[in-house]
């Protein structure tokens, strides 16, 4: 019996050592989206990449929702891809952890050239203390969607929305409803921010930020916004919902869901708030290495290699032949984009008048008291100078920096 | 006296037997669950090796940690209303099912189905039913019937959000429980029955006195699992309740004790504190299973 046993252990260190194998010419690649989107990039890695450097590119998706568990556990684990996108914030995240490896220390020339192409308004979100741990990989930014045939001018400040609401137009927020994300463009609009800009100290406690969240819990308790959003694009449709704050992934889906609407409908630029600035949501992927990559030089071949012109106008193409779009966050680009005319304009401007989620350190763990905060007033409907104030405080205690 | 066990040629075989599943049990669960144990008095955030603290994880949790005392009251309010009405729908289901009616097969199976489905998936389809405008399929079918006339955004008021997911919940588990009650109904001798009948028995009394105590072990074992997984509810209160940037519901009002464990461990990686969350977790379970137990008991006697 006893020789079974240690025959039995043996055997099972042999199994899981046996499974360990060291690639070396190989870049691995965790992409956070779908399937198809992991296939476009291997494909055009292996048509123009590994034929010039020499090197495989496997691309695996992980799907949003268990990324960026899928990502500390690996962290933890130290079963590392090379390359991987990631949420916008994730990469501050996890290179503040030591797991990802300082692009400007390490490719100090090529990031300048980087940082210069790129979109400002996205770029001050991967940036961190001066540190940078990914790269844009494509953005995602809040307009308005309207109905042409219902509302013929869309409303270009809070006043017209709200004289809009008034005459029984529905508005839904359709990304971000009763949460930061829906509220950030309003508070940024009015004028306000989350911290300083250093990030050293919280500010919603200014008489803006007052503002903003009133204006927010108005549109709710005063306008009938609704809280969920689940259907709206069936609102849409029938025009019962002629206004929608949402994504731009609904560009190219919505003409391939609803073939009828067919020129009755267009995007515009959020609503000007009393600051005059019509500033709107912007998200996005970021690729970043990891450090246990043990061939970081290719691996940042491959960013740059993504970064090229007239590979993301490619990308831009194969991903909308599913009805998706990809918005590349090199300014380049843009010009040879091929975007209807009257959308790109549209896109163009309000990515350049938008923010990312505050790169502060201690962010992530705040967003809950300000979706707290935000619910307490719309849904509770407590005080919104009380709800800022004690929401200015928690997010002081929690900066990091 | 129980006989010393001794490996002999035959219990050999049993072991051999018995190995793979044991050696996978231990790799899955018995070392995580000690594991888990160790780190509940430990800081770890699953990167930095565990820093040692003592209790300061269950006292931050019990004194300090309002989410955790909102998370168990929603709990307790889940099981009190899933546990006793769930079983007492599945026992109404299983006791027409054995009346034999028509088309008794079809039933059934319409029953088990969303046993067999993924709870995620199911989850997913609720949402979509208690969708908070006039598309969603709750409110359009109350709507049309009149029973509502302002449309209610069923997952996004904190009065309705833990409700709706009993609902979902009760019938998610009416399948499994009453084909579990049916099987302990049909193994009631019908002789019984039939000497009821002679001795002129009304069918309530019937019921009273001799289905309901002959279906008590099979309660008893439904009552208890059923705590036991309403106690560990997620899926169905993650799914319908979270959005990207919040969970738990509008203000927290759905938010149950395992997602609370889920979002500490898999999203802020707090894993001491998850791993004390989960401990105190099995006290409250093990204390309720406990009460079962001497209830039961106290019956017996």
């Amino acid at each position: 019996m006893k020789n079974f046993v240690k025959i039995l252990i043996i055997l099972t260190i042999f199994c899981f050592s046996c499974s360990k194998k060291e690639q070396k010419n190989v870049l691995t690649i965790w992409h956070v989206g779908s399937e198809e989107e992991a296939q476009i990039i291997k494909n055009l890695a292996d048509k123009y990449f590994t034929p010039q450097e020499g090197i495989q590119v496997v691309c695996e998706s992980v799907s949003w929702s268990e990324a960026h568990t899928k990502y500390l556990t690996a962290i933890a684990g130290e079963v590392l891809p090379d390359l991987g996108t990631m949420g916008l914030t994730w990469a501050t995240e996890f290179g503040s952890k030591g797991a990802m490896i300082e692009l400007k220390e390490s490719f100090p020339e090529d990031m300048e050239q980087i940082e210069k192409s790129v979109f400002r308004s996205i770029w001050d979100s991967v940036k961190w203390k001066n540190k940078v741990y990914g790269i844009p990989f494509d953005m995602t930014v809040q307009i308005l969607y309207y109905r042409k045939d219902l509302i013929p001018n869309p409303p270009q400040t809070w006043d017209e929305l709200v004289s809009l609401l008034e005459h029984g137009k529905k508005f839904v927020i359709g990304w971000g409803s009763l949460d930061w994300i829906g509220f950030s463009p309003f508070l940024w609009q009015a004028g306000g921010d989350y911290y300083d800009k250093n990030g050293t100290k919280a500010i919603l406690d200014s008489r803006e930020a007052l503002v903003a969240l009133k204006f927010f819990s108005s549109l709710y308790t005063k306008y009938n916004v609704p809280r969920s959003a689940e259907n709206f694009a069936a609102g849409f449709r029938s025009g019962e919902y002629p206004l929608v704050m949402c994504g731009n992934w609904l560009i190219n889906s919505f003409p391939a869901e609803m073939p009828e609407l067919e020129g009755k409908w267009s995007i515009a630029l959020l609503p000007k708030g009393p600051s005059g600035k019509r500033t709107s949501f912007i998200g996005g992927r970021v690729i970043g290495i990891f450090k246990t990559s043990k061939n970081v030089d290719k691996a940042f071949k491959f960013i740059k290699f993504l970064m090229k012109p007239e590979i993301q106008i490619e990308i831009y193409n194969e991903i909308a032949k599913s009805k998706n779009i990809y918005l590349p966050p090199n300014i380049d680009v843009w010009k040879n984009l091929p975007i209807q005319e009257e959308f790109k304009k549209i896109l163009f401007e309000q990515i350049k008048e938008a923010k990312g989620p505050p790169s502060v350190l201690g962010w992530d763990d705040s967003t809950k008291y300000v979706v707290e905060s935000i619910q307490n007033v719309v849904v509770l409907g407590s005080e919104p100078q009380q709800e800022l104030q004690k929401l200015n405080k928690k997010l002081n205690e929690l900066i990091k920096n | 006296m129980r006989k010393k066990r001794k490996f002999t040629k035959r219990t050999k075989w049993a072991y051999i037997f018995i190995a793979p599943s044991m050696i996978i049990l231990t790799i899955f669960v018995f070392i995580p669950v000690i594991a888990s144990f160790f780190l509940s008095f430990t800081e770890y955030d699953g990167i930095s090796p565990p820093k040692i603290i003592g209790l300061k994880n269950y006292i931050t949790i019990i004194f300090k940690d309002p989410l955790f005392w909102k998370a168990v009251k929603n709990t307790l309010f889940y099981v009190i209303f899933t546990v006793p009405l769930g079983i007492a729908v599945s026992l109404l289901v299983s006791l027409a099912l054995y009346q034999r009616i028509k088309f008794s097969a079809l039933f059934r199976t319409g029953f088990f189905l969303p046993t067999v489905t993924s709870i995620a998936a199911v989850s997913v389809v609720w949402r979509w039913i208690y969708a908070g405008d006039r598309y969603g399929f709750l409110n359009y079918v109350l709507t049309k019937l009149g029973v509502i006339s302002v449309i209610q955004d069923w997952l996004m008021q904190p009065s309705t959000t833990l409700p709706a997911i009993i609902v979902m919940s009760i019938w998610g588990g009416v399948g499994y429980n009453s084909i579990i009650l049916l099987s302990g109904l049909q193994s009631i001798p019908d002789s019984i029955f039939e000497a009821a009948k002679i001795d002129g028995v009304s069918s309530w009394e019937k019921f009273w006195y001799i289905t309901l105590p002959m279906l008590k072990p099979v309660m008893l074992f439904l009552v208890i699992m059923s705590t036991i997984n309403s106690f560990q509810v997620f899926e169905q209160v993650y799914i319908m309740t979270s959005s990207t940037e919040y969970f738990g519901g509008v203000l927290y009002s759905a938010l149950t004790i395992v997602p609370y464990l889920y979002e500490r461990a898999f999203k802020r990686f707090m894993l001491g504190y998850a791993s004390a969350l989960a401990y105190l977790l099995f006290v409250i379970i093990f204390v309720f299973t406990l009460i079962y137990m001497k209830i039961s008991k106290f019956y017996e006697e």
